[in-house]
C-alpha cells in the first residue's frame, strides 16, 4: 500500500452501491477495478442495479441538453458504461472483465494489477498488504464500507 | 472523509483544484478521479456525490476539456478511454 493513493468514504448516513456506482463512474475509464466485498454475489446484484440505474441518468441527461460537447461526451460515457463487464470470477486472465467482485481470500490467491480497488468489508492489515502488492504506483484504494 | 493517503514524494498540483468547479481543494474533501491528458491524476470535491447532475455534467466538460487538449497533440485520449499508462498490464 506504500505508493497508493488512499481514499476513505463514509457515504453518508446509509451508505449503499448507490454511492459506490457514482464513485466507479468517475473510475471507469481508469483501468481495471476490483471490489472486495464479504458476499460477492449480493453486491455484484446491487451494484449493477444502481449502474444501470445511473446510466439511464446519463441518457436522461443526454437527452435533455442542447449542448454538443455534453452530448458526445455523455453518449461516450453511456456507451462505456454499458459495455462495461462486471463478473465475481477470478483470478482475471481467464475472465476479461472490467470489474471484478471478489472475496479477500480470492485476492489472496491471486494478487490484482487493478488501477482501483474498493474495500466494502472488513479485511486485515496485512491480507490488504498481499493484496496491494501488485497494484501500480499511485493506484487508488477507497475504502468504504457499505451497510 | 477523503483522501487520506498519498505515496512518498508524490507531486501535488499546486493550487489542488477541482476538475468540477474548479474551487481550490483540500485533501480531506477530495476524491481521486481520471487522469488529465499529462497522465496526472485529477481530483474533485467529494460533495459533487450527492448531486449527480454536475457529477455527470462537470466530468463531461472536464473530459471534453482533456480530449481537446489531446487532439492539439496529435494524440488518442488513451486515458480518457482505457486509463494511463499500465492499465491493462493483465491483459
Amino acid at each position: 500500500m506504500h505508493g497508493l493513493i488512499r481514499e476513505e468514504h463514509s457515504f453518508g448516513a446509509n451508505p449503499g452501491s448507490k454511492d459506490l456506482a457514482r464513485h466507479l463512474y468517475t473510475r471507469m475509464a481508469c483501468g481495471k477495478v476490483v471490489i472486495v466485498a464479504a458476499n460477492p454475489a449480493s453486491l455484484l446484484a446491487s451494484l449493477r442495479k444502481q449502474w444501470l440505474k445511473l446510466a439511464r441518468k446519463v441518457s436522461r441527461e443526454r437527452a435533455s441538453t442542447l449542448n454538443a460537447v455534453h452530448i458526445y461526451e455523455l453518449n461516450e460515457a453511456v456507451t462505456r458504461m454499458l459495455t462495461l463487464r462486471f463478473t465475481t470470477k477470478w483470478p482475471q486472465d481467464d475472465y476479461p472483465a472490467d470489474v471484478y467482485i471478489v472475496t479477500m481470500e480470492q485476492l489472496l490467491r491471486w494478487a490484482p494489477e487493478c488501477r482501483t480497488l474498493y474495500v466494502t468489508c472488513d479485511v486485515g492489515r496485512e491480507q490488504l498488504y498481499l493484496a496491494t502488492a501488485w497494484m501500480p504506483r499511485s493506484s487508488l484504494i477507497v475504502f468504504c464500507k457499505l451497510s | 472523509m477523503a483522501i487520506t493517503k498519498l505515496p512518498p514524494n508524490y507531486q501535488l498540483p499546486s493550487p489542488l483544484t477541482c476538475a468540477i468547479c474548479s474551487v481550490d481543494l483540500t485533501l480531506d474533501k477530495a476524491t481521486a478521479g481520471l487522469f488529465d491528458a499529462d497522465n496526472h491524476q485529477a481530483f474533485a470535491c467529494v460533495s459533487h456525490f450527492s448531486e449527480v447532475e454536475k457529477l455527470l455534467l462537470g466530468w463531461a466538460d472536464f473530459t471534453d476539456r482533456e480530449r481537446r487538449e489531446y487532439l492539439n497533440r496529435d494524440q488518442e485520449p488513451d486515458n480518457l478511454t482505457y486509463g494511463g499508462d499500465n492499465a491493462w498490464l493483465d491483459t
